[in-house]
């Protein structure tokens, strides 16, 4: 019924900014790079809107960022293949990236988070759209572009990975 | 049922993607077998563990101002249509869940000159209940991009319903539909032609409902047709002297059947 517009992507993708920033967070692991990548999706959300065709515009969206964070792990997995995840400059809880989200988290969060960015990207993304945006099989598949079998098997492992290293971690859990 | 095929659907069981059928002989198992219970604890515990905001980020401050900077002047329906998508992000890949939306186009120009024919005394009603339908818009995508949601976060009608009391001068009908797909999770205070209303709020997966609830003046037949109004569906209804008017991005099939629940 619209005619794409400057008001009706306003209306209809802009709103969906924090679950597109919150799946970028997950996927690169720091705020600095999510935002740009964010920046960079509604860049293309914007130019590819015109062909949008109704349907579901915030999976639409996240499929875009999802798209847009992993061609830069891509490009940066080629840059420096031998370095390791340096939680120290990555991780979530360094205080010059985010100091509210330090204090506000309690540490049964933070164990979780801890455990959650450890997680490989494919079981991360698949358990953050699930667990925490509540999608269904199906839309994590339409988002992640990948076979509903697929979608269940990671979320599986996901668990049983995280399951695992809360245990490790939490005594009890 | 035995056990591997409970441990088989214990997944897709609390993630309520089993039809009812399933559901029951999965509850039915769980009864009577003790390692089965256990395990399906276990996933439901870690569930509850990632849910309350555990997973949840907010976009810093400024960086939806930086976005709307960013993005070039001319509207991108002034864009030439987007190139195949070569870069993954263009839109040729991407496959609508449900139906495209019909294009305002002729049938759109046919049903204005109905209403004209329909003649002033519809039109003006039409008009009161447009503007009505276009401030729940609003409100909607307010809440969703203000970050402001809820007042009180709960899935617990009784949380909820009281909270209203001494903040309205009627109390909303609260309920919860966690079981149908509907999660009930919060509620806050708006206000919709300068006058305060109840907004219960609802998710469907992806989606945000927000219900805006208030009494009925007299007079009110309660009946309207569905709109929809910058890619966001509305919908009326009446019940115990109640207007309640439902907003969401939702698909209408599915708003429809939220609807139906809160009709009951
Ligand atoms: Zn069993």
């Amino acid at each position: 019924m619209d005619k794409p517009n400057a008001g009706t992507f306003e209306s209809q993708v802009l709103p969906h900014l924090d679950a597109a920033f919150g799946l970028a967070r997950w996927l690169v692991r720091s705020d600095t790079d999510a935002e740009d990548r964010v920046q960079d999706a509604y860049l293309r959300a914007w130019k590819s809107f015109a062909g949008f065709r109704g349907g579901d515009a915030k999976a639409w969206l996240l499929a875009i960022v999802r798209n847009a964070c992993y061609t830069w792990l891509k490009s940066r997995r080629l840059e420096n293949l031998s370095t390791p995840f340096d939680e120290e400059i990555h991780g979530p809880w360094d205080a010059s990236d985010n100091p509210h989200a330090r204090l506000a988290l309690d540490r049964d969060r933070q164990a979780i988070r801890r455990a959650v960015e450890a997680l490989p990207v494919e079981f991360r993304e698949v358990l953050v759209l699930r667990e925490w945006q509540g999608c269904s099989y199906r839309e994590i598949s339409e988002i992640a572009d990948i076979p509903i079998g697929t979608v269940m098997s990671r979320l599986l492992r996901a668990r049983e990975r995280l399951h695992k290293s809360l245990a490790r971690s939490g005594g009890e859990g | 049922m035995d056990c591997p095929r409970f441990l088989e659907l214990l997944h897709p069981w609390l993630d309520g993607e089993l039809d009812l059928v399933n559901a029951l002989e999965m509850e039915r198992h769980s009864d009577g077998c003790g390692a089965c219970l256990a395990e399906s604890a276990a996933l439901r515990d870690l569930k509850a563990r990632l849910s309350h905001g555990a997973l949840a980020f907010a976009a810093p401050p400024g960086l939806a101002a930086r976005i709307r900077a960013s993005l070039p002047v001319a509207s991108p329906a002034s864009v030439p249509p987007a190139l195949p998508a070569s870069d993954g992000s263009g839109s040729k890949r991407w496959r609508p869940w449900h139906r495209p939306r019909a294009r305002l186009g002729a049938a759109g120009l046919v049903s204005a000159l109905l209403a004209l024919a329909l003649g002033f005394w519809a039109m003006n009603a039409g008009f009161r209940r447009d503007a009505l339908a276009g401030e729940m818009v609003a409100c909607h995508v307010r809440s969703l991009q203000a970050d402001h949601l809820f007042d009180v976060a709960s899935t617990d009608r009784h949380t909820v319903k009281p909270w209203f009391t001494g903040k309205l001068d009627f109390s909303p009908p609260v309920a919860d539909f966690s079981e149908e797909g509907f999660p009930l999770v919060g509620g806050r205070l708006e206000y919709l032609g300068g006058h305060p209303v109840a907004a219960l709020v609802y998710r469907r997966h992806l989606h945000v409902i927000n219900v805006f609830c208030w009494p009925a003046a007299s007079g009110d037949n309660g009946r309207a047709t569905p709109k929809t109004l910058q890619g966001y569906h509305v919908v009326f209804w009446s019940r115990d002297g109640f207007r309640l008017g439902a907003v969401s991005d939702l698909n209408a099939e599915e708003l429809g059947q939220f609807v139906e629940l809160m009709k009951r």
